[in-house]
């Protein structure tokens, strides 16, 4: 299984919204932007030429009444002026001028409009006098100008990034909120157990989750018939085949001991095949009656050896003595494992078992014909895959069944050649430690 | 000893009972709930049932015995083998439970076990009067003079005192040592005073006590 992380929809979704809200707020700005410039120049425009109107008046009045004032300066206090006016006549002359107006015509326009940049610094509107002979122009300062568009242009643009960011938590803090009924009902179908007739139903509590919630109670009801089903033909079986069994056994016992010397051999060997018969069944029915549901018990290795019935090889325990596991399957799984080394040539059988904080190993050494290394690779990928392979025999298959069951795997080892005693076939068995009381 | 083997199944029922007379023991088979109740008088040593019968359960007709202080070794044979179908067997009365399948020398140790157990033998060794018996090697000894010497009996001999010792200090009637040891059926018949002759004359003659008229007795010590 690939320890990729799942995408989660909660990130894929803010990040759609996150870049909605960037592109949005872009956009916004970009058009806000534009349109504060336009909008402010069309406003100081209109303010320059409304100016220019006024002053238009007052200079036609000036220029009836008044005396030119040394320089052509009107008379004023001092005063910052964000507005400075010109009168040019025909000739290019300053005649009349405000106080910060330059001394130099601001531009050589004659005409009714606007001059962008006139002396590098100055946005002009020139409107020529009603006598002919002299023009007037009216000028704000560029950089003055610049100046109050950044000011409206970054106060918009601040406001509407703020009102993006805003937007973009809003939403990410509704999306969370709205996928938590997905996560609780998520928790509520890891608490849930089919087989258990009391466990409290799944709810609902958004419209949408209604049909995964219909859909999943549906298969619970699906899979708690399938497992009443198997659990009622596994009992039934269990009957069927364990009555036969002992009788065949029994009818061997009886028949070893009345048959002539020469038919003894074939009795043997008959007897010892009902004996893997009935190890094996027995293995099926356990592992199939638990359904994976397991009763853990501390559990003494060497006692649960002592019940094995194994009459060719000698088996020896080492290590710790009591694991937790579901004592039933071991004994299958064990007696299968036992039953291989002595089929493979095995007279002894060393068995360890550890105990190691969260981790429970129980190792077999035999003297048997062992597991050629190609072999052993070979079967150790289809006990992986859980997938048919030829020479995998039903006893590993077993014992990996039932380790997985207690959670771990079946391991077919490199053989310990520093043991001379036991340098066959080895196989691990490892799970992870479970309390009785956490069961 | 006797025994009681109830168990359904033709083939396994067969071979049970065969195998356990091989091994010296008396065996009565009955296919049926039915028949075992016919059956289980007070001659047999121990009771092996099925739980599940055709005609009901095994288990009931347990739990009825133990109700009537019926005191023989019973083992139950099953198919059931959850823990806590081992744990309502053996609360029900049975002495043992073994879950099929079994092999029949298993039954066999497990029947001795039990049947120690419940002749207060544990080690399997019996001390009575002057003989000391080994009930599973089937041997007996008798003390003269501070030796043991061993008593080869034959195997009818051996089934009538293992008869009287499993009912030590209770009168065991002739009819039940003759269902016992095979009679034929004949109230004139004197095979079970010919035995019990036997017996006094390799074990001593105050072994066995003739009740009158009633039977024979192997008297409790003390």
């Amino acid at each position: 299984m690939s320890a990729r992380p799942l995408p989660s929809i909660r990130q894929r979704l803010s990040r759609v919204l996150g870049g909605i809200a960037i592109v949005w707020g872009l956009g916004m700005t970009a058009g806000v932007g534009l349109l504060t410039h336009e909008v402010l120049d069309d406003l100081l425009d209109g303010a320059l030429r409304e100016s220019a109107e006024i002053l238009y008046g007052l200079v036609a009045v000036a220029d009836r009444d008044s005396n030119p004032a040394p320089e052509g300066m009107l008379p004023a206090p001092p005063h910052q002026e964000n507005l400075v006016w010109q009168l040019v006549d025909m000739q290019g002359r300053v005649v009349l001028r405000s106080h910060k107006a330059p001394e130099v015509r601001l531009t050589d326009r004659q005409t009714e409009g606007i001059t962008d940049e006139a002396l590098g610094l100055w946005h002009v509107f020139t409107l020529p006098m009603r006598n002919g002979h002299s023009v007037l122009h009216v000028a704000q300062r560029e950089d003055t100008r610049q100046a109050t568009m950044r000011l409206a242009m970054g106060a918009s643009v601040g406001l509407t990034l703020l009102l993006g960011l805003c937007a973009a938590w809003w939403l990410n803090r509704g999306l969370r909120r709205e996928l938590q009924p997905l996560l609780d009902l998520s928790s509520e179908v890891a608490e849930l157990d089919p087989l258990l007739p009391q466990t409290p139903g799944l709810t609902a509590t958004r419209t949408e989750l209604q049909p995964l919630v219909d859909a999943i109670e549906g298969l619970t009801q699906r899979l708690a018939q399938r497992v009443a089903h198997e659990r009622a033909l596994a009992a039934h079986a269990a009957h069927a085949l364990r009555t036969p069994l002992a009788g065949m056994d029994a009818q061997l016992a009886v028949a070893l001991k009345e048959a002539p010397p020469q038919l003894q051999p074939r009795l043997t060997q008959t007897r010892e095949a009902a004996a893997r018969l009935r190890r094996v069944v027995t293995a099926l029915i356990t592992l199939f009656r638990t359904g994976g549901e397991l009763h853990w018990q501390d559990t003494s290795v060497s006692a649960l050896l002592q019940r094995l019935p194994l009459q060719d090889a000698v088996v020896d325990a080492s290590g710790t003595d009591i694991l937790p596991c579901d004592p039933d399957l071991l004994s299958a799984a064990l007696s299968n494992l036992l039953d291989n080394s002595v089929r493979h040539g095995a007279r002894r059988i060393h068995v360890h078992a550890s105990l190691d904080g969260a981790q429970v190993r129980l190792t077999l050494r035999d003297n048997g014909r062992g597991i050629p290394p190609e072999q052993r690779e070979r079967l150790q990928q289809a006990l992986d895959a859980q997938g048919p392979q030829e020479g995998l025999g039903l006893g590993l298959t077993l014992a990996d069944m039932v380790a997985r069951t207690h959670g771990g795997r079946l391991q077919i080892l490199t053989p310990d050649l520093s043991d001379p005693a036991v340098p066959g076939a080895a196989i691990a068995l490892h799970w992870p430690a479970h309390s009785p009381d956490e069961a | 000893m006797k025994l009681l083997l109830l168990e359904d199944d033709p083939i396994l029922g067969e071979g049970l009972r065969d195998f356990l007379r091989a091994e010296g023991h008396t065996v009565d088979w009955a296919q049926r709930l039915l028949d075992a109740r016919c059956m289980a008088n007070d001659h047999y040593d121990a009771l092996l049932v099925d739980w599940q019968l055709p005609d009901g359960s095994g288990l009931d007709w347990v739990r009825s015995l133990r109700r009537q202080q019926d005191s023989r070794s019973i083992l139950m044979l099953t198919a059931r083998d959850l823990l806590k179908d081992r744990i309502t067997g053996l609360e029900s009365g049975a002495d043992d439970y073994l879950v099929k399948p079994f092999e029949p020398e298993e039954l066999l140790a497990r029947l001795h076990a039990v049947h120690r157990r419940a002749a207060g033998a544990p080690s399997g060794r019996k001390r009575v009067g002057d003989i000391e018996v080994d009930l599973q090697a089937r041997s007996v000894w008798l003390r003269q003079n501070e030796r043991l010497d061993r008593v080869e009996l034959t195997a009818r001999e051996w089934q009538l005192l293992e008869a009287l010792l499993n009912r030590s200090g209770r009168i065991v009637e002739k009819a039940t040592l003759e269902g016992l040891v095979g009679g034929d059926g004949n109230a004139q018949s004197n095979v079970i005073e010919v035995h019990i002759a036997n017996l006094r004359r390799k074990l001593g003659r105050n072994l066995i006590e003739t009740v009158r008229g009633l039977g024979y007795r192997i008297p409790t010590e003390g």
